[in-house]
């Protein structure tokens, strides 16, 4: 290891490792040198050439940010010729820089502005006309649209590739490219590409001047109006760190809070541009009555009356039996343990649970391997990635930039194995593609070749990528296993599961089972795991049953969620009561008796829990003008009050505080640190390998039948994505995806409606044709609530076999 | 005795007469009292008074709702809400200064990069109602329209200086 | 006029001298043999070394020092590339090389791919150079035929291959960092040094760039001897130079001269003078990259050190005449326009300083210029200078600053009277 380099900056000595950049070393003696292309996360062009120092010995200025250090170097940043450099170098930024402060959007967080303040010329000496890039000769500001939400305004660039260094060394697309040369050298995207990739959002946070705008934020309101809470974002379990930028009761965007170790100042664009999710137009803010048979608006304490009465009803008849709560895998931390202490201490019912999307919910012992197997930041240092019924570039964005990066600079092997073709960017992987419900099998081939038993011919796999998986494995790289959404609803969990495990074992790898909800792994630690008895399948079987008479909901929207979608219908109807506590007037709330609105990010403040087992703490904007809306505990400890069984909870705090006395090893959560911190959530035990039974593979039932499979966009999420204006305009509408065989045969042609259809119900989507699925398997992407696909699936089959047919 | 006459005929006899007779020299003197509302005010040019929102020639308003004149605001009594028109032109949707809070320093006026709000010489605007003090975009061109438009004509200050930008022909490339 | 022994165009109209036959009748590729027969690479960097080569595309490094630099022992492969994209203005003698005597570039290529231990060399040409192209690949096929070129040549045991790369047409191309970039297939953008292309170049490889002339001098080097090449010219420039004279003299054309020629007797001995017998007004001595030098200059030497101390540079020793009817103002004009087009826009100074120079010269050109355009230009000169990625933008510089400092009163009566000087009107070619 080589030593620490000594050089002095403006007459400061500073000791910095080798290949350290000349602006970081200045940067640690408090000296900022300007720049606008560099950003520490890139890798540096040196071409705004503002960033110049002098060196001495070097005759010419050296561009601080592309220059490593060398022993003994002398730099000077403020002498009279750096200065008249930085003059120079603004000056030529703004010869033809158009005069569009007023109405540009980025003005008032503009570097261009501060760096022209504070080191540029006062008056401009140019004297012609300025070059314009236009879009339409009439009119006056020459916006390209790029795509449905990233608007592009040539004249306003200054050439730092901030925006295609990040498309393509960080996301790995080919959206934004530079063309032509010189003085007419623009940035630009080939009009049939729209640019819509999920890290479209970055480009507008990080370009320094108002060519990358956001339609969103697009003459909305100026920053310094803007307060700033910070937050973490709550659509997917990578956490990345947030500030929710609200003035007057409105959000009008989330900027990235950087933190290094979890998302380094990324955001993907469904936790960027989905902050409109709060302010839809129909979010609820009045909780409702049942009266009759219409759910009617009434206040907050009639509500709490009505359902505290019922309550202590139940309690002084000992009947606590009959109550059960589920919640849902994106509250927070405190919510889950609210609601654990409040139907378990008070109301003493077992029945609590939060798996609303399984029939066949995760048992005690998986849930403990849930979760990343390591830290984020370690990802980029594996070596092979063998992602299994997983989409991590879909389901974790931000977390899978690592892969990206391990990939690209590291020359990782990314395998994907799975019944449809994946991607990541455009970096190079393999797909090795294998019938739905097989992937167990595949797994098994391979732990078959690395202990030299014969494989079995029950599926044919792709030879070449396995004998690389092979070969590395032999070799000792760092394997990475990775499980995704297709783990939890997979036709062969068990059977899948041990088959990961023994291939574990084999390869030393690790083993990561990746949720696809923000809160996963809090809310399964913090109370709400029923466990298989508890689970809210065996609830609703209950219900169904007669033995369970009340049902409260929190935050979860069972009807569209549950993969059965009549059963959960008949099943609720029977309750004698049903509490919903939602942000909207969903299906399941809308048969509910007393409905109360629910807190979205950031009504309230708490923690959530990341799929490394970091807590992360998120704050509440200061200013909420909508009292009656509250998280589950502000719900609870008010009926606990009246019921005069527990005491009102004001603050997440106060929470925190109770959980920091009573759980375990929790005692940090009473003084939250600003960064989180992490808990060992993830069981440390070695973990044993089982024998592995895999079931027979599901087989198509006739020509004309398709084994469903469901995939999610990165903007389509489910139900609550879809309040997103944002995020519906850039993302498509349903797809079915099917094999161009099976069309042929169907006669169905590229994006013709259909209808897909099993015995009893049928469902309307578009059709695309692809050679990226399996013959008789059909891919639906985006299941939308006004054709939801849960009507055509069933709780006591997880197959299910549609039929698709042209209208 | 006679030194005690003597200070009383000074003050009554001497005193009183030399004050009074300020009072008699001003007596008949001309006023400077204006005689308002009969005689109405001459204010010279940069006189500050109620807001107007000023228009190009074509009509079409000044203001791009840029949010400078909110900024520069002390009183802080500017609130504004942006738009875009059909033809990708920002223009404030809502634009309301109250009259109240405001106290007429002239900063917006100062602040505007587009020549569109300037302080002119109303300063009737009196009404029983707190309400009535909010004024709307709609009210601020009326009152461009209908009173301050004739009286910047004639005056010096302010000398508007901008047109609308008339696109002529792009810088032409030379050797292309 | 002194006679002497022409070296690189002593063959050079030799009727079907671009054949192999021909050319190894007379003498080629003996250089090649004995280099690899009985001298080691080292030995062979030595003698470069010795003799005191000097780059010949512009920057005058010397060329053995260059090879010097490469780092031994990275296991990563060593790669040549010969820059043949010769696109300074005024310049036309690697064209000639490569056109007519071809197999001179390829012996040249192969003794410098043999001294760097190299295996693949590269000859990125011109785009618009398609006959030189064409003589190139034909040229190197016949080697191969010959067993020169390919792998084990002379049977020991030693693999060179030549690739012909064309150009799209950019003068940027032409930097040595650009030309890597645009050789691994992306746009011809320079990359900030370090790391040096000797460290660090075409896929990360140590690499050496070498001009087409400073290549050709090769076989006759290691034919005859460092000695003999060191005693040609001057002691600090050593060997002839190809001198393009072009411009408003009557015999343009290339003239292979020893290094610290007169520049008096470059024009009148060998140029024959100036055109139509008009008085010389100024020379620019190495393609338009350098300072324009004043009619009075011209008893300078043409040699590296001279041309520095009297202000202005070698470069690539493209002679650029100018009488006394041409205006300077349009000269400057010409060369902004070709700065502009040609830069790359990677960097901000000369992406838009280059732009602004060429409408200023535009509108001083036109009549609507104004006095204090002069000083701008200068201003703008010195805030280019410098502060660049790549040497083009210190190239668009001097001849701006030159022609404004040499001939003021040119550009002042342009301002005032909003016309070129009378007798200097030159043709528009717009």
């Amino acid at each position: 290891m080589a030593d620490n380099i000594t050089l002095t900056i403006d007459g400061k000595m500073v000791e910095v490792p080798p290949g350290t950049l000349i602006v970081e070393a200045a940067q640690r003696l408090g000296i900022t040198i300007p720049t606008f292309c560099y950003d520490e996360r890139l890798r540096s062009v040196g071409a705004c050439r503002m960033c110049l120092v002098e060196v001495e010995k070097m005759p010419k200025l050296v561009a601080s940010c592309a220059t490593p250090v060398a022993p003994s170097m002398v730099v000077h940043t403020k002498n009279d010729r750096v200065i008249k450099a930085r003059e120079g170098v603004l000056e030529f930024l703004l010869i033809n820089h158009p005069l569009d402060c007023p109405t540009c959007d980025k003005g008032g967080e503009c570097p261009l502005q501060d760096l022209t303040y504070a080191h540029g010329p006062a008056v401009s000496r140019y004297r012609e006309n300025k070059i314009r890039f236009i879009e339409d000769i009439n009119q006056k500001f020459d916006d390209k649209p790029l795509g449905p939400e990233i608007i592009l305004n040539r004249n306003r660039c200054i050439m730092c590739y901030k925006c295609v260094r990040i498309v393509r060394d960080l996301a790995g697309e080919a959206d934004l490219g530079v063309f032509k040369r010189g003085a007419f050298t623009n940035i630009s995207n080939l009009n049939e590409v729209a640019y819509a990739d999920e890290f479209s959002g970055n480009t507008v946070e990080y370009c320094p001047v108002g060519a990358l705008l956001s339609r969103s934020y697009r003459y909305s309101i100026r920053e310094w109006l803007l307060k700033k809470a910070t937050s973490v974002c709550n659509l997917c379990p990578v956490g990345c760190n947030m500030n929710v930028e609200w003035s007057a009761g409105r959000v009008y965007r989330h900027m990235s809070r950087r933190n290094r170790e979890v998302d380094d100042g990324w955001l993907c664009d469904r936790g960027r541009y989905g902050f409109d999710i709060f302010s839809a137009a129909d979010r609820l803010f009045k909780p409702h009555i049942r009266r009759g048979s219409t759910l009617e608006p009434c206040g907050f304490d009639e509500a709490l009356i009505v359902v505290s009465k019922h309550l202590r009803k139940i309690i002084d008849q000992n009947l606590g039996m009959q109550v059960a709560a589920v919640g849902s895998p994106t509250l927070s931390n405190e919510e889950a343990y609210a609601i654990r202490h409040f139907f378990d201490d008070v109301i003493k019912t077992p029945e609590i649970d939060f798996q609303t999307d399984m029939a066949h919910p995760v048992e005690s012992g998986i849930i403990d391997l849930v979760g990343l197997d390591g830290a984020i930041r370690d990802l980029e240092r594996d070596t092979v990635f063998v992602i299994v019924g997983a989409d991590p570039a879909v389901e974790q964005p931000v977390a899978t930039l690592l892969i990206k990066k391990a990939v690209s600079i590291r020359n990782a092997r990314a395998i994907f194995i799975g019944s449809y073709d994946k991607r990541l960017g455009h970096f190079p992987i393999t797909n090795i593609r294998i019938p739905y419900g097989a992937e167990g099998h595949a797994l098994e081939h391979i732990s078959n070749r690395l202990e030299n038993k014969a494989a079995s011919d029950d599926i044919r796999l792709n030879e070449e990528a396995l004998n690389e998986i092979e070969e590395l494995a032999r070799k000792g790289e760092r394997v990475h296993i990775i499980a995704g959404r297709n783990f939890f609803n997979h036709p062969d969990r068990a059977g899948f599961l041990a088959a990961m495990l023994r291939l574990r074992k084999l390869a030393n790898a690790r083993l990561s089972i990746l949720p696809p909800q923000s809160n996963f792994i809090g809310v399964s630690h913090f109370g709400l795991f029923g466990d298989v008895d508890h689970s809210f399948n065996k609830i609703l079987e209950r219900i169904d049953s007669g033995e369970i008479k009340t049902l409260f909901v929190f935050g979860s929207n069972p009807v569209d969620e549950f993969p059965d979608r009549k059963f959960v219908l008949d099943t609720l109807k029977k309750l004698e009561f049903l509490v919903v506590v939602a942000p909207f007037m969903h299906p399941t709330a809308s048969l509910a008796g007393a409905v109360f609105p629910q807190a979205m990010l950031p009504d309230y403040g708490g923690t959530f829990t990341n799929i490394e087992g970091r807590i992360q703490l998120f704050e509440p904007m200061s200013d909420r003008p909508h009292v009656a809306v509250r998280p589950a505990w502000g719900i609870l400890g008010e009926i606990a009050d009246l019921i005069n069984l527990g005491r009102i909870w004001y603050h997440d705090r106060e929470i925190r505080d109770e959980i920091a006395r009573q759980l375990k090893g929790m005692a940090v959560l009473a003084h939250m640190p600003s960064d989180g911190f992490l808990f060992p959530f993830r069981s440390q035990e070695e973990l044993e390998t089982r024998p592995v039974n895999l079931k027979t593979l599901p087989a198509r039932k006739n020509e004309h039948s398709y084994i469903l499979q469901f995939a999610q966009s990165v903007h389509h999420q489910g139900w609550l994505t879809e309040k997103s204006n944002n995020l519906m305009r850039i993302s498509g509408r349903e797809a079915i995806l099917i094999h161009p065989e099976d069309a042929a045969r169907d006669g169905i042609v590229e994006n013709q409606a259909v209808t897909v259809s099993n015995s009893d119900e049928s469902i309307t989507v578009t059709a695309r044709i692809t050679t990226h699925v399996n013959r008789g398997e059909a891919l639906l992407v985006n299941s939308f609530t006004g054709q939801p696909a849960n009507k055509l699936m069933s709780r006591d089959s997880s197959i299910t076999y549609v039929s698709v047919k042209g209208i | 005795m006679n030194i005690d006459m003597w200070q009383t005929f000074k003050s009554v006899f001497i005193a009183i007469p030399t004050g009074l007779s300020i009072t008699f020299r001003y007596l008949f003197r001309k006023p400077v009292t204006e005689q308002y509302p009969k005689v109405r005010p001459k204010f010279e040019d940069r006189y500050r008074g109620l807001h107007y929102l000023t228009r190009y020639s074509d009509g079409s308003e000044r203001c791009v709702c840029c949010g400078l004149c909110a900024a520069a605001c002390p009183a802080d009594c500017i609130y504004m809400e942006c738009a875009e028109t059909p033809s990708g032109i920002r223009y404030a949707r809502i634009y309301e200064i109250n009259e109240l809070r405001c106290i007429f320093c002239g900063m917006c006026e100062e602040a505007c990069p587009e020549e569109a709000i300037f302080l002119g010489h109303e300063f009737e605007f009196s009404s029983g109602d707190r309400d009535d003090f909010i004024y709307t975009k709609e009210m601020l061109l009326a009152n461009y329209d209908k009173i301050e438009k004739e009286r910047v004509a004639k005056r010096i200050k302010p000398m508007i200086r901008q047109e609308r930008f008339q696109f002529k022909k792009p810088a032409a490339p030379i050797g292309h | 006029m002194a006679e002497f022994e022409k070296i690189l165009f002593k063959y050079i109209d030799f009727p079907e001298q671009d054949r192999i036959d021909t050319y190894m009748k007379n003498g080629g590729y003996a250089a090649f043999r004995k280099a690899v027969t009985t001298m080691t690479p080292e030995e062979v960097t030595d003698v470069v070394i010795k003799s005191g080569l000097r780059g010949r595309g512009g920057a005058g490094f010397p060329a053995g020092r260059k090879w010097s630099f490469l780092p031994k022992g990275t296991g990563k492969p060593v790669y040549l590339t010969v820059n043949a994209d010769e696109s300074e203005p005024g310049t036309f003698k690697d064209r000639e090389l490569m056109e007519k005597d071809p197999h001179m570039v390829i012996e040249g290529t192969l003794i410098a791919a043999y001294a760097i231990k190299c295996k693949i060399a590269f000859i990125y040409i011109r785009g618009e150079f398609t006959f030189a192209a064409r003589q190139l690949t034909r040229a190197i096929e016949e080697a191969r035929a010959k067993g020169f070129v390919g792998k084990n040549i002379s049977g020991k045991g030693i693999d060179i291959d030549i690739v012909v790369h064309r150009g799209g047409g950019a003068y940027i191309c032409g930097e040595e960092t650009a030309l890597l970039t645009s050789l691994e297939g992306g746009m011809g953008y320079p990359r900030v040094k370090p790391p040096f292309p000797a460290v660090a170049g075409l896929y990360g490889c140590p690499t050496i760039i070498n001009n087409v002339e400073t290549l050709a001098n090769l076989p006759h080097i290691i034919n005859r001897g460092a000695e003999w090449f060191a005693s040609i010219g001057t002691p600090k420039s050593t060997g002839t130079k190809i001198f393009c004279l072009s411009g408003h003299i009557n015999k343009p054309g290339n003239y292979e001269l020893p290094m610290g020629v007169p520049l008096r007797e470059v024009l009148y001995d060998y140029g024959g003078g100036i055109k139509d017998g008009h008085n010389l007004k100024a020379v620019i001595p190495g393609g338009s990259s350098v300072p324009v030098l004043t009619a009075d200059k011209i008893d300078v030497h043409m040699d590296f050190e001279s041309l520095a101390e009297a202000g202005s540079m070698l470069g690539s020793a493209g002679v650029i005449v100018i009488d006394e009817t041409m205006c300077m103002v349009r000269a400057a004009l010409n060369l902004a326009q070709f700065y502009q087009h040609e830069s790359c826009g990677q960097c901000t100074p000369c992406r838009q300083g280059t732009y602004w120079m060429l409408v200023i010269l535009n509108r001083i050109e036109h009549g609507e210029g104004r006095m204090e355009d002069l000083d701008t230009l200068l201003d703008i000169c010195d805030n280019i200078e410098g502060n660049t990625i790549c040497p083009l933008g210190d190239a668009a510089v001097p001849s701006v600053r030159s022609t404004i400092k040499q001939f003021r009163d040119e550009y002042e009566y342009h301002i005032t009277n909003k016309a070129c000087l009378p007798g200097t009107t030159a043709p528009r070619f717009e």
